[in-house]
């Protein structure tokens, strides 16, 4: 065995490289963990924009059927208009006709050519043939006017009649048009009225009828109502009904409120609907009140209101352009929602406004929920409301206590791991110290797992191993260093995560702190303001107590006939 | 050769029967049965009703038949097993109680803190059996009368 000497020099060129190799692993290891990190932001960046984009498409969908529906509807229109608008002459005529004997201004056999040229232009349409009796009747040919009737008759018994009642009407002729009222009224049944039966409400809650008339139609009203009141389930049908249309004046709550609480509860989803509802008490007290507040602004005289309801009459309410009515009303509703189909097709099945046959009492609905779509008038809504309040009492008392039964209780908190649940936001203290304790457990588990790795153990093992063997062989006593030296960097590594885990932790409670004051503070705002809105719930009875269908029944028309009847 | 005059010896039998008759009695069933329970409640009832826990937490069995007797008595109509399964309404006794329940089946009143369950289907009630709108809640097998001060009545169907 040769005894070999080591210089001084090549030791410390030894424990150079080592301290240098030792920088190296260090600078490895901190890249490591950098791109561990970088890893972890890249991951949850990659989350955020598979949402956001999730979102943008969801968006882009809603846009896209808007103006879809926008395109459709125009195209909608545009049909009714190329199919229908000759109609659109006969219409402006038959007005045309009754104001130009008014004023005396058109000769009758102009008038009667005219007649004549739209009777040709439009071959099944009712009105035309009214307009030749019209035109007849002022030209006093007896003969003909009969003639023209009962081809207008023929083409629609019930407009005809209906138009004629108003017409005559108009002229001051009570007898005649009590007659024709009489004819309309025997031909309509409760339970399947079509929808021109508002301009007959319409005539009656406006007061344009006379005095028999109004009363004529006031029993008919309650006759029907009381037919309908008989059949079984009748009462339910109609709760089920206003509920339905109460609801579908939920307003969608402003994404800007309780910003905490949509963030950080699983609760969210039933307090945001629970809130929606108690809102809609105050929708609807707003949406009744301001229908029985409205002042009813009479038309000039009788001739005037006539007119507004003859042109409702003849513009509205042909069958034959029903099925393209749906669809513009759809797209309408579309567009309303913001391209939410569903909830489009919702509504479009609630509203039933655009149907061919409606009980009375739906028709009662629409006119006082739908009243632009139904063509009713302020009075006829204000006496649709006063004959319903029963009913939409009763719809909207089960609505409230079904609004009452969803409130939750417990309000869950969640803040990553961490649950916790209060009930008005009084135990903040209690839920900080439960946060506090549940950090601190997981700040002492991520310190128990900060401790030397196995190959750290094994390189101590190595290097006393080494140490020991390396007496006698050089080569084995630097293996031996090395050994120690990744252990002590190991040992060194464990010491300075303590503190960055200990600074990690402080850092989570007090940011999960003021999230959790924040959710509080979010929950003792949503208590109140719920506690406030539902309050509201009282008004609609107080409110809809006091109205009565004999408030609604003007007779503002009585004075004039008083003087047209003294001749 | 004489003829018979027509309904001379007709006699009229006429039996007094005295013995007693059961008298029927339709059962309500589905919209009859709601339309029969949406009714207003009788004052005299919601105010007794609204005394449940006036006897204090222990109330005596006597002072219970006699609450579930005025249930069966606000509604003749109904069969036994139509009758509501309980009633629950705001405890008044203070914290940590909550509500209380009248339990028809078990003929009990009992008083329940926070957190604890209410048995027998009743504990769909709480929440609205604690809302102030209310003056107590009639359990059914299916849903849920929620009566108001006034008697007034609003169902709630699961």
């Amino acid at each position: 065995m040769s005894n070999q000497t080591i210089s001084t020099a090549n030791l410390s060129r030894i424990e150079n490289s080592l301290s240098a190799i030792n920088d190296n692993i260090n600078v490895v290891s901190h890249q490591v963990a950098t791109v561990e990190q970088q890893l972890e932001d890249t991951k949850s960046d990659l989350e955020l924009l598979a949402e956001e984009f999730r979102e943008y498409v969801r968006q882009d969908a809603l846009i896209k059927n808007v103006q879809l529906a926008e395109m459709r509807l125009v195209k909608v229109r545009q049909e009714i208009e190329n199919k229908y608008g000759h109609y659109e002459d006969v219409r402006r005529r038959a007005i045309g006709i009754l104001q130009a004997v008014d004023t005396s201004l058109v000769r009758k056999d102009t008038i009667e050519n005219a007649s004549e040229e739209q009777l040709l232009a439009a071959p099944r349409y009712w009105l035309a043939p009214c307009l030749i009796a019209l035109s007849a009747w002022l030209s006093d040919k007896k003969e003909l006017a009969e003639k023209a009737v009962i081809e207008a008759l023929r083409r629609d018994d019930e407009k005809t009649s209906l138009f004629f009642a108003l017409v005559t009407r108009r002229g001051g002729r009570y007898q005649s048009s009590r007659a024709w009222l009489e004819r309309y009224f025997g031909q309509q049944d409760p339970n399947e009225l079509k929808r021109e039966i508002v301009v007959l409400i319409d005539g009656f809650s406006n007061g344009i009828f006379g005095p028999e008339a109004r009363a004529r139609c006031g029993l008919l009203i309650k006759s029907w109502l009381d037919e309908l009141s008989q059949k079984a389930g009748f009462i339910e049908t109609q709760r089920d009904q206003w509920k339905k249309a109460l609801l579908s004046r939920t307003e969608k709550l402003d994404s800007a409120k309780f910003p905490h609480l949509q963030k950080y509860s699983p609760t969210w989803p039933e307090l945001r609907h629970s809130f929606e509802g108690a809102k809609l008490h105050d929708v609807i007290f707003q949406y009744f009140n301001f229908i029985l507040t409205q002042e009813i602004i009479p038309s000039k005289n009788l001739a005037f209101a006539v007119d507004e309801l003859l042109d409702i009459l003849v513009r509205e309410f042909d069958e034959e352009e029903l099925p393209l009515r749906r669809e513009e009303r759809l797209n309408e509703l579309i567009i309303k929602e913001d391209g939410d189909k569903i909830s489009a097709q919702n509504l479009f099945a609630n509203e039933k406004v655009i149907e061919e046959r409606l009980d009375f009492t739906q028709l009662l609905t629409n006119f006082a929920m739908y009243p632009t779509e139904s063509n009713a008038s302020v009075a006829t809504q204000k006496l649709a409301i006063a004959l319903s309040k029963e009913w939409i009492n009763h719809a909207h008392d089960d609505l409230t206590a079904e609004n009452r039964n969803s409130v939750p209780i417990d309000i869950e908190i969640e803040l990553d791991d961490w649950q916790g649940i209060s009930r008005d936001g009084s135990n903040e203290e209690e839920l900080i110290t439960d946060l506090q304790q549940h950090i601190q457990l997981k700040k002492e588990d991520a310190l128990r797992r900060n401790k030397l790795g196995i190959k750290n153990w094994i390189a101590l093992v190595a290097g006393v191993g080494f140490f020991i063997l390396g007496l006698s062989t050089l080569f084995l006593f630097i293996v031996s260093a090395i050994c120690f030296i990744i252990f002590l960097n190991g040992l060194m590594n464990v010491k300075r995560n303590v503190k960055v885990i200990e600074q990690n932790y402080e850092e989570l409670f007090a940011n999960h702190k003021q999230i959790l004051v924040a959710t509080l503070s979010d929950i003792v705002d949503y208590r109140r303001e719920y506690a406030n809105e539902d309050t509201k719930a009282s008004n609609i009875r107080e409110l809809l107590d006091q109205v009565t269908p004999e408030q609604y029944t003007y007779s503002t028309y009585d004075s004039a006939r008083a003087v047209i009847s003294s001749n | 050769m004489r003829r018979p005059i027509l309904g001379l010896n007709t006699r009229v039998e006429t039996s007094l029967d005295v013995a007693p008759r059961q008298q029927a009695v339709v059962r309500l069933e589905g919209m009859a049965l709601e339309k029969r329970l949406r009714s207003k409640r009788s004052s005299a009832f919601v105010e007794a009703i609204s005394k449940l826990d006036v006897s204090g937490v222990v109330a005596t069995k006597e002072k219970v038949q006699e609450l579930i007797d005025q249930i069966a008595s606000e509604f003749p109509e109904l069969a036994p097993d139509q009758l509501p399964l309980g009633i629950v309404s705001k405890c008044y006794l203070g914290n940590p109680y909550e509500v209380h329940s009248l339990d028809a089946g078990l003929q009990i009143i009992n008083h329940y803190k926070r957190g604890e369950v209410l048995p027998n289907g009743m504990e769909k009630a709480r929440r609205l059996a604690m809302h102030p709108g209310y003056e107590y809640i009639e359990v059914y097998m299916n849903m849920m009368c929620a009566v108001s001060g006034s008697g007034e009545v609003s169902i709630i169907k699961e």
